[in-house]
């Protein structure tokens, strides 16, 4: 049993390292803790249902293009509103963030209500087994999805010109500028990637669980906690977290009941910022 | 003295104003007068001590838990408020003397991480109701109107109370050393000042009147979930009615309130449906527009010039 | 010779494998001027920041009057009477020059409670240092002279029996320079002891009655200002070693 505890725990594991990777690249670079990553995760989830719903592209298809879409309206969304502040005192900024949250919310539960959504493929509710365990399919599928994103990730920031010019921000905004980085772009394209890499989880929330505009508040928090979690800079990092959030949450769904899993991960979330050694605290990340 | 004046007309306006409002008017200015008090109790750990507390709704939630539950067991209204107080202040030592110890963006985020666990709590709490939420003994009056004029009353009493404290810290050692330490927390300890202490002195002050105003609300709306006095959009609020307004200041945190509550009050009115994404614009436009407060665009004569070298102070 | 007011003994801090102060003993004599001097990463503000409780002690021991400080928290050894000035000036921007200096006199020594009491020992700070004319003016609009001068009053206004100065000089003009060595000299003869680091010499060559010599951490040499301008390991430490043979065969 705890074997096929553990499995769901590293599969879910999976699509939260995707959703802490988009919240922690934007944070070690920009600086910016977006509280609305949640929102834009569930954007991503309506992208993958209508796209599905109308078009009836396979949600796992569908991933590039709703990354593509999102990727447009993070980069808008950085380089016209959020860079207009992004100096200004971090609490104001989180408030900004916050604000841009509930905006996003609401606008969604405008367009297409507050019912709850999920989409049923074919496959939904198969698995297949190994030995005496369990594979759903979709959780598979997303699991392996999050890790090929993940990979990505980590081979564009290393290996192409855009990615090194985002490092070399994080780590002396004044140095890239005089190599000639534009701070302002590669911000919005930093905010870009991570809010396509939020889209992607959406795609994959989408097929494992309902959804509807309210639940963006609960995963910024659990982006949060695979951020610190992961020891915050590393694509690795974040991806280790989020297996690690994955496992605790399914543990603790199991033995203390579902309604417990949020206690235990919030608590869990606090003792985290407040006993993480203080010198991670002033460090730039994704250098 | 000279610039308490105006406010002071205002609290006698105040005062014998509720006969002459209709039902929903004096609703609206129950509101105003709820969220004054919130801010300016933010206003102590936030604005002096520079501490964004972005949780404090934590306190307004227990508060109104602990009335709740009390009152749900025979206890009188006024026999609750203790209890109350005592639950947020204990609560604000505990957890403020490790939280307290992080600085910037990660106390902010602890804060809301700690509002979001008692929420979580109090989900699961047979006492409490669980999800399900707690409803109170209706408050006994005459008419109706004279049932809320009660709370109005009730409410505006915990915001002289928090005014005057606001007052009596301007000028005293304590407002000085939570000054301090909002500018230079080091600085602060080379001056003698026991920053732990002041801080969770600081946050306890306003656990206080938060959880005050969290108890009167309880048995105002007489019905309470995990959800409505937990939500983090009321510590949101909280905290954009003091930017407005201007942070550290004793009345900028009022005007704030005043201010945004009453574009809510009309957009709500109005568009219910597009209530929250006004509400988004507000704040995103307020942090990028007005980041020091509305005091501080109107000093000295407004213009259009300061609004642009405010952005301009920090885009990128 | 009269008491000894600060004793430090193996006085010790490491940073990972950095040993940035080593096993340094010094004595400070009730009522005088004690210079600490050295090269730039010598450890002289680790010292200070030591002395003081900012940073821990990794070993050693510090007494001020035979009370072990060492282990207290800042504020607690402020409150007893050991001030400092910060080389990187640390005003409270926001408020104005009396403001400033009013923490100090609230949270010090001297324990002033009420806002007036307070107030008043601000002015007459204020006017020891030469702000008066600026006492109401938001701090957020000073320039460094002025500033450095803050930094001293707000020390003052704890009223000290140690205070410890921490490149008081630096980036001053020679005129601003003598003033403050003017100061200092008039605080140090109202009885306050006074610990001077500088890494520029002879500034507190004029000022101390006697001083101790960093470099990497380790207390080269001590003694009066001629001692100290005659000793060969302070001569190479500052000139280095061609400098040093040089002079000797000359």
């Amino acid at each position: 049993m705890i074997i096929q505890i553990l499995i769901n725990g590293v599969l879910l594991g999976g699509i939260y390292g995707l959703i802490g990777l988009g919240f922690s690249l934007v944070w070690g670079v920009t600086n910016l803790i977006n509280l609305a990553h949640g929102s834009l995760v569930i954007l991503g989830a309506y992208a993958t249902f209508w796209i599905f719903h109308f078009l009836h592209i396979d949600p796992f298809i569908s991933i590039p293009l709703v990354m593509v879409a999102l990727f447009i309206v993070g980069y808008l969304m950085q380089r016209y509103i959020f860079n207009l502040a992004i100096k200004a005192d971090v609490f104001l900024t989180l408030i900004m963030t916050f604000g841009m949250d509930v905006l996003l919310a609401q606008l969604m539960i405008v367009m297409w209500s507050a019912d709850w959504r999920s989409i049923a493929t074919t496959y939904q509710g198969k698995s297949f087994i190994i030995g005496q365990y369990l594979f759903p399919y979709t959780r598979v599928l997303g699991f392996v999805a999050a890790l090929i994103l993940t990979i990505l990730t980590a081979i564009f920031l290393n290996r192409t010109k855009t990615g090194q010019s985002i490092r070399a921000v994080a780590l002396d905004m004044m140095a890239a500028r005089l190599m000639g980085v534009n701070p302002g772009k590669t911000y919005a394209i930093t905010f870009g990637i991570g809010t396509a890499l939020a889209g992607a989880a959406g795609s994959l929330i989408s097929v494992i669980q309902s959804f509807n505009p309210a639940v963006g508040g609960g995963i910024t928090l659990r982006a949060f906690v695979v951020a610190i979690l992961g020891g915050l800079g590393s694509v690795e990092g974040a991806f280790l977290g989020g297996i690690i959030l994955g496992i605790i949450e399914t543990f603790s769904a199991f033995y203390l009941g579902e309604s417990f899993k949020n206690v235990v991960t919030f608590t869990l979330f606090v003792i985290i910022l407040v006993t993480r050694p203080r010198g991670l605290l002033g460090k730039k990340y994704y250098g | 003295m000279k610039k308490h004046i105006i406010p002071l007309i205002f609290l006698v306006i105040l005062i014998i104003i509720p006969p002459f409002l209709s039902g929903y008017m004096l609703r609206i200015l129950t509101a105003v007068v709820m969220f004054a008090t919130l801010t300016e109790a933010i206003n102590i750990i936030a604005g002096y001590a520079g501490y964004p507390a972005f949780g404090n709704v934590v306190f307004f939630g227990m508060g109104a838990y602990v009335t709740a539950i009390l009152m749900n067991h025979g206890f009188g209204f006024y026999l609750t408020l203790i209890p109350s107080i005592v639950t947020a202040v204990l609560f604000a030592v505990v957890i403020g003397f490790p939280v307290l110890r992080l600085r910037g963006h990660y106390f902010a985020i602890a804060s809301l991480g700690v509002n979001v666990a008692v929420m979580e709590i109090v989900n699961n709490l047979k006492i409490a109701g669980a999800a399900e939420g707690l409803t109170l003994p209706l408050k006994k009056g005459a008419n109706p109107h004279v049932v809320y004029t009660y709370f109005y009353y009730l409410f505006l009493v915990v915001l002289v109370l928090s005014v005057i404290f606001t007052i009596w810290l301007e000028k005293n050692r304590f407002g000085f050393g939570l000054r301090a330490i909002r500018v230079d927390e080091d600085g602060a300890l080379a001056m003698g000042i026991n920053t732990p202490l002041y801080k969770t002195l600081a946050w306890s002050y306003s656990a206080v009147f938060t959880a005050l105003v969290g108890s009167i609300y309880a048995y105002w709306i007489s019905y309470i979930d995990p959800e409505t006095v937990f939500d983090p959009i009321i510590s949101v609020k909280m905290f954009v009615m003091m930017l407005i307004g201007g942070a550290s200041t004793v009345y900028g945190p009022l005007i704030g309130a005043v201010l945004l509550e009453l574009i809510a009050e009309v957009v709500w009115s109005k568009f219910v449906n597009i209530h929250g994404i006004v509400l988004g614009a507000i704040i995103i436009l307020t942090v990028i527009l007005i980041p020091k407060g509305f005091l501080d665009l109107f000093t000295g004569g407004f213009s259009w010039r300061r609004l642009v070298q405010n952005i301009k102070e920090n885009m990128i | 010779m009269s008491e000894v007011i600060l004793k430090g003994r193996g006085v010790t801090k490491k940073f990972g494998g950095l040993v940035a102060v080593n096993s340094v003993d010094f004595d400070v004599y009730e009522g005088e001027i004690f210079g600490i001097i050295g090269p730039n990463g010598a450890g002289k503000t680790t010292l200070m920041n030591l002395i003081v409780g900012l940073l821990p002690l990794s070993d050693g021991e510090i007494y001020f009057r035979n009370v072990r400080i060492s282990g207290k928290k800042p504020y607690y050894i402020a409150r007893l009477g050991i001030a400092r000035t910060f080389q990187i000036v640390k005003p409270f921007k926001g408020m104005t020059v009396l403001e400033n200096i009013m923490v100090g006199a609230f949270f010090g020594h001297g324990n002033y409670t009420s806002y007036k009491e307070a107030y008043e020992r601000a002015e007459e700070i204020a006017n020891l240092v030469g702000l008066w004319e600026k006492r109401d003016e938001l701090v957020d609009h000073l320039n460094l002279a002025q500033l450095k001068r803050i930094e001293l009053a707000r020390a003052l206004a704890l009223e000290p029996e140690v205070l410890l100065l921490d490149e008081v000089m630096a980036g001053l003009n020679p005129t601003e320079m003598e003033k403050i060595m003017d100061l200092v000299r008039d605080i140090n003869k109202k009885g306050v002891t006074v610990i001077m680091i500088e890494h520029i010499m002879k500034a507190v060559m004029g000022l101390s009655s006697r001083m101790m010599v960093l470099h990497f951490g380790t207390k080269i040499a001590e003694g009066t200002p001629e001692e100290i301008s005659q000793n060969e390991d302070v001569i190479k430490a500052y000139l280095g070693e061609r400098y040093s043979k040089r002079r000797k065969s000359a």
